[in-house]
């Protein structure tokens, strides 16, 4: 079967309706020890799902995961006991609770990054192990707590039923299903594709608008809140709970089970789940080989399978919802408006400034790059930005987007003063930019990419998006409308669902322009866009960058390569050594004997 | 005993206690160098290497024959490892991945050692010390097997410092870590870096080990992976990847340690160790002497 | 075509209500017992959980050779009323998890009669209540945490179904409460912070101030397996401590004594049967001297009881003298009577009870084990009733001290 009929058919809603149904039947199939050991699998999907999230998705490891998973367990269980409230309030209470922790976390965890980070979560895993040991008289200190209502003990009830393993398994299914539900809505949503742009780089994902803090917040606040309803599916089904369930080398199961499986897909962690919840169990009869065997399948898996299950089943998760028919392209119509539109090209320009430096200073630990910058960009125009290299110019475009602090001066856009804002602070109100090798997320497809760019166009909420309401869906297909729109424009549609690390270097470069230009930017900043184009990638590009223009947004451009300049700027500033030595238009450029000498001159030579 | 005299006892001891730590750390250093990859299964090859020494004493060979034995076997797994569970990996960056794979060697090197020699604690022999050797300072008794692992742990610092900065290896080393491609381009091997990083992180591993497990007096098959806990915290603190740091870490996390169970409580030292652990990451998020990663754009 | 599929779907489940037998849905609407009845097939079969492998797999291994040393000589001499048996064992490596799974595993065969528990406390207070909700008796062979066996103190009624052939924490907590109270007025106490360290600290530091006014000088714990206990132990000796009672594990003992020498705290040390066990001896060494352990006494006995001395025998005979059985090829180590002799007496006693009761009914057995009266066990002599469901007292507890003999140190009982 190949991949592609493989995702037809799971995506299928027959398939999924008889996948519930087939698991719903588990109890009339199984003896209960195999029901017990499916309850621990839906527990531990949402652990891995739940690391999934956090480590995944949003990039953050965390080695401290049992933590979320004890809190959880410890508060159902003790609202249970000591207050008698219903399982259905005490999981709320208990990933209420958790969702608090979580976000807590997020801000010492939100500071550090890889290894410190897993250390810190360790650290974390081991405080909430520790508290759980030492209190005593709530969480029942070492002995544990016993006497928690189960459904193997037959003291479980829900809603006043008294429930057995099987029904009680019949709960966990649902919930299961539910989550994975809103899990799946919530990453195939913009708030999803976000975590993975700050995966690959907080710094490209910020140039678009998104916050990498409330990222990682929310990345945190859900995945602890999923932990925490796994804690308490888990303290109901043991009855008893005691700290030694929650070590390291829970936190450290908890994250294999999402490394095995495949970090960034939804099936992936499901397999891993169930590989680490059933293996171990069917292991049994080699005894005491049984540790050995499993550390060796650990050590192996990776050999052969270096991206866990999902890899060896070509398993992707597409990260958007199109839930209209799939062939709906842009109509011809639009394209040929699209086209002319891009003929009006100096409609627009007007002599009110957009962005003005004032007299800006950045000294690099001593060494000054740029010496008092002051220039003005006007509506509508396009402002090549030249200089040799280390003159300064790309110094400039990241102080103005917010990348660097500066030393002295000011930065103003349309009457803000944006000096020194944070980068996606800056992006928001419209400045956005590329970098000078793409900053695309490689493992998500071109069109995925490009709906990155619509991030601050998006207006839905977390809770409409990850319950699928009406309006998130017809945000979506909006923006898809839109990406596909710039998709012919740019000549992409081709390869719209190739993942971005796979294709040439030009066309990257292509979707990290288009991927701008959907954030419908009031400013965009050009860096060396051209650099590594073929000629046919360079005469797409002019056509994108008029396209630009005739939409009146202003653009400022930095480049080496002169026809490609002079073929579409208006007015040119140009750098030397971190000193503005000529602000006017190209033909007085190159009559500048300043410019000359400093610029052309090496230029020529070079 | 006078409360001037608690503290310094606190303070001597939690030094000696945090040498341990920085030992362990050091052992991290060198494969995070050249790899960004720190090795999980260190404190089963800490445990290991004293495990095999122990039976190769018990089998009557002497020290001088044990010792080089352990080594050279612990070393063979540092091969291993990098052969069979990093390389393989390292195209993978993000896969995380080779956290599983080294604590999968781990794991299974724990299972071996109570396979073959039991979970019961063994008691390992005293080494150069006796169990009860002792050294005064200010009138504060020290044990000094203790004190040569302070000294070990200083003097590791110190070779590390001259071999990263002054040798051709250790230039090699920081090639291959800023790009192994690029080093590969100026003609280092890189992958025979990567590999004898890894091999001298296990030798270390060995030292530590018939260092360290005279101290606990017997060993397990758990002994290591809950030491080994404590190294990372130690190596956190100082900064990953250097060697100061891993001194210093170590030895600030042992005075910690011992201040919060003399002056608090006992129950809460671990506790507040890491409470102290997170404030501090919080504050300085590369620890106190990591490199300050520039942003590069 | 959906109205079909629920039509099949309908179905199926109709079929699967019916034909199921041995279904989650059938066995959790059940009471037990009925499906035993027909287990005449010539072998009784009972299961157990332990931890045969990780990092306690001491305790888990020792106990699966005690109990098919005793399945053996059963076997050998005909079987329970000429039926053989047979046992089912499951590996837990001490995980909580893992041991609620197998016994779930184990009830849900029904041809398993009876349990064999855990290893350990967690997973012992993990697994009762299932077998306790389930009837089905369970043999308790390890954790010493008393709730495991008298959910509501030893005051109040035992779990039905469980039967306790470990050294409960409160048994070994009285007979060092009432020795530190008689001998000194200022003691200190130490523990690690495990269920087993913290509970039986709790029990002496009770009894000493209740029987004797006493009130500890200090009271420390430490973590299993820490290397350093300065800060406990200059606390304590600041304390001015007469004695550091201390409830632990024998290489955390050496570390102790060891600190203890160092910092110049010359008192006794007493401790929990961690005492008097091999890691202790050979960590601390010569420093061992002047430490008193209390112990299961029946391995300690000159001669040995008729029924020790051929428990020992079985066990050198397939065994040899290995580690469980300790550096003296002659005599085994006392400390096997925590890890295979409490199983080996464990398994004979519950076959006996089956034997007695003619019956593999869980009620019948459960009846013909509280009926059990003197019966001669290697570690102690087993009566049980309805109120009482554990069967190492205080008497079968001595007093152990190492003393020197000669150039060695010998472990005698304490005068």
């Amino acid at each position: 079967m190949t991949s592609s009929t493989f995702k037809r058919i799971s995506n299928s809603g027959f398939t999924k309706l008889a996948l519930f149904l087939l698991f719903a039947l588990v109890p009339f199939f199984f003896a209960v020890n195999d029901v017990q050991l499916f309850i621990f699998w839906g527990i531990n999907i949402l652990l891995a799902q739940s690391i999934n999230l956090l480590s995944g998705f949003a990039g953050q490891i965390s080695l401290g995961h049992a933590a979320f998973y004890a809190i959880g367990a410890y508060t159902s269980a003790i609202f249970m006991t000591k207050f008698g409230l219903s399982l259905v309030v005490t999981i709320l209470l208990a990933a209420l609770l958790n969702g608090l922790v979580g976000y807590l976390l997020s801000f010492p965890a939100g500071r550090v990054k890889e290894f410190y980070l897993a250390m810190m979560t360790l650290g974390f895993g081991f405080i909430v192990q520790e508290v759980a040991k030492e209190w005593s008289s709530v969480t029942g200190g070492v002995m544990g707590l016993s006497g928690i209502p189960s459904p193997q003990l037959g003291t479980f009830t829900l809603l006043g039923i008294p429930m057995g393993l099987a029904y009680y398994y019949w709960v966990v299914l649902v919930i299961v299903v539910f989550f994975l539900w809103m899990f799946k809505n919530f990453v195939q949503s913009y708030i999803g594709r976000s975590f993975l742009a700050v995966h690959r780089s907080e710094l490209s994902a910020a140039s678009i608008g998104i916050s990498p803090q409330f990222v990682k917040q929310l990345a945190y606040t859900v995945s602890a809140l999923m932990a925490g309803v796994a804690g308490a599916l888990y303290a109901h089904l043991m009855g008893y709970i005691g700290t030694n369930s929650f070590g390291m080398m829970q936190s450290i199961e908890i994250l294999v089970m999402g490394i095995l499986g495949g970090f960034g897909t939804i099936i992936g962690p499901i397999l891993g789940a169930g590989f680490l919840t059933f293996i171990p169990n069917k292991l049994q009869f080699i005894q005491e080989y049984q540790l050995m065997i499993y550390s060796l399948l650990l050590v192996v898996s990776f050999l052969i399978i270096p991206q866990g299950f999902a890899g060896v089943l070509k398993l992707r998760t597409s990260l958007y919802k199109n839930l209209k028919s799939k062939e709906k392209s842009p109509s011809p119509a639009t394209t040929v408006v699209a086209k002319r539109e891009i003929n009006d090209l100096d409609a627009n320009r007007s002599h009110q400034p957009i962005l003005t430096t004032t007299n800006v200073i950045k000294d690099f630990s001593g060494l000054r790059a740029l010496n008092g910058i002051s220039f003005n960009l006007y509506r509508g125009e396009i402002l090549g930005l030249i200089g040799p290299n280390g003159s300064g110019k790309s110094t400039l475009v990241n102080l103005i987007s917010g990348i660097y602090p500066i030393t002295s001066g000011a930065i103003s856009f349309e009457d803000d003063d944006i000096t020194n804002k944070q980068s996606h602070l800056i992006a928001t109100k419209g400045i956005i930019r590329t970098f000078q090798d793409p900053h695309n997320v490689a493992n998500m497809t071109v069109r995925e990419n490009l709906l990155l760019g619509n991030h601050r166009l998006y207006q839905s909420g977390i809770l409409s998006c990850t319950l699928n309401l009406k309006r998130s869906i017809a945000e979506e297909q909006e923006m898809l409308a839109k990406v596909d729109q710039i998709m012919v424009l740019s000549e992409l549609a081709q390869y719209a669902d190739d993942q971005v690390g796979n294709l040439p270097y030009g066309i990257q470069r292509i979707v990290e322009v288009a991927r701008a230009i959907l954030a419908e930017p009031k400013i965009l900043l050009l860096d060396e866009p051209a650099a590594g184009l073929s000629e046919t990638e360079l005469k797409l590009l002019i056509q994108l960058i008029r396209y630009v223009k005739s939409k009146g947004i202003p653009v400022v451009l930095i480049d080496h390569h002169m026809d490609f300049v002079s073929s579409l700027v208006d007015r040119v500033v140009v750098l030397d050594s971190g000193e503005e030595i000529y602000t006017g238009d190209m033909k007085g450029m190159k009559q500048n004997k300043q410019v000359i000498e400093a610029y052309l001159g090496v230029a020529k030579h070079a | 005993m006078s409360s001037l005299q608690f503290a310094l006892e606190l303070i001597f001891t939690g030094l000696c206690v945090g040498a341990v730590y920085s030992l362990i750390a050091h052992g991290f250093n060198i494969t995070f160098w050249t790899t960004k990859v720190v090795n999980f299964g260190h404190g089963p090859f800490i445990m290991f290497c004293s495990m095999l020494v122990l039976s190769f004493l018990m089998k009557g060979l002497p020290w001088i024959v044990s010792i080089p034995l352990g080594f050279s076997i612990i070393i063979l797994l540092g091969y291993i490892l990098e052969r069979f569970s990093i390389r393989p990996l390292l195209k993978y960056p993000t896969s995380m991945g080779w956290i599983v794979s080294t604590l999968g060697l781990g794991l299974f090197l724990q299972a071996l050692a109570s396979k073959i020699w039991g979970a019961q604690a063994l008691a390992f022999p005293p080494f150069i010390f006796q169990a009860t050797d002792y050294v005064s300072i200010f009138g504060i008794q020290l044990s000094a097997q203790y004190l040569l692992v302070l000294v070990m742990a200083l003097v590791i610092m110190l070779l590390m410092e001259v071999i990263i900065n002054k040798t051709i290896w250790g230039k090699a080393m920081k090639a291959v870590a800023f790009d192994p491609n690029f080093a590969r381009v100026m003609g280092i091997k890189s992958k025979m870096v990567m590999t004898l990083s890894f091999m001298i992180s296990a030798l270390l591993a060995g030292v530590a080990g018939i260092l360290i497990a005279p101290i606990y007096g017997t060993i397990t098959p758990e002994f290591g992976m809950n030491i080994m806990v404590l190294g990372f915290v130690a190596a956190v603190l100082g900064g990953i990847g250097s060697s100061k740091g891993a001194l210093f870490g170590g030895l600030m996390l042992g005075v910690i340690e011992k201040l919060v169970g003399g002056y608090i409580s006992t129950s809460a030292e671990h506790g507040v160790a890491f409470l102290i652990l997170i404030i501090i990451l919080a504050l300085k998020p590369d620890g106190f002497f990591g490199v300050k990663v520039v942003q590069k754009v | 075509m959906m109205k079909r599929l629920s039509v099949i779907a309908l179905g199926l489940i109709l079929l699967f209500i019916t034909a199921c037998s041995n279904s989650a849905i059938n066995t959790s609407t059940n009471s037990s017992g009925g499906k035993k009845e027909d287990s005449d097939k010539g072998t009784i079969k009972i299961g157990m959980t332990s931890a045969i492998t990780g990092p306690y797999s001491e305790y888990g291994e020792g106990n699966k050779r005690g109990v098919e040393l005793a399945i053996e000589e059963w076997n050998k001499n005909g079987g329970i009323n000429g039926k053989k048996i047979e046992v089912k064992i499951l590996d837990d490596q001490l995980v909580p998890d893992k041991a609620a799974t197998n016994v779930q595993q184990l009830i849900a065969d029904p041809e398993i009669v009876a349990l064999i528990g855990p290893a350990g406390s967690g997973p012992g207070l993990a697994t009762v209540p299932i077998t306790e909700a389930k009837g089905m008796v369970h043999m308790n062979i390890v954790p010493q945490t008393v709730s495991v066996t008298y959910p509501n103190g030893t005051n109040q009624p035992p779990r039905k179904n469980v039967f306790s052939f470990a050294l409960q924490n409160d048994v070994e907590a009285n007979v060092l409460g009432k020795f530190a109270g008689e001998n000194w007025i200022k003691v200190a106490l130490l523990h690690e912070s495990t269920a087993y360290g913290k509970s039986g600290i709790d029990l002496i530091s009770e009894m000493l101030e209740k029987d004797f006014s006493v009130k500890p000088v200090a009271r420390e714990e430490y973590n299993q397996g820490v290397s350093d206990m300065t800060s406990q132990l200059s606390k304590i000796k600041n304390a001015g401590a007469e004695v550091v009672v201390v409830v632990g594990l024998g290489a955390d003992l050496a570390n102790i004594k060891k600190g203890m020498d160092r910092l110049g705290l010359n008192v006794p040390l007493v401790a929990t049967n961690g005492a008097l066990s091999n890691p202790y001896v050979e960590g601390a060494g010569d420093l061992v001297l002047g430490t008193i352990g209390s112990m299961i006494g029946a391995l300690g006995q000159e001669p040995l009881s008729k029924e020790a001395q051929k428990f020992a025998d079985a066990y050198k005979k397939k065994y040899g003298a290995d580690r469980y059985w300790g550096n003296d090829e002659e005599n085994p180590q006392l400390f096997m009577s925590l890890n295979v002799a409490n199983a080996y007496d464990g398994a004979n006693v519950l076959f006996e009870a089956i034997k007695n009761a003619e019956s593999t009914k869980s009620e019948d057995i459960i009846k013909s084990l509280e009926s059990i009266k003197d019966f001669k066990g290697v570690n102690a002599t087993y009566s049980f009733s309805e109120q009482q469901h554990h069967a190492i007292s205080e008497e079968a507890l001595n007093l152990f001290e190492y003393v020197k003999d000669g150039d060695n140190i010998k472990l005698v009982p304490y005068e």
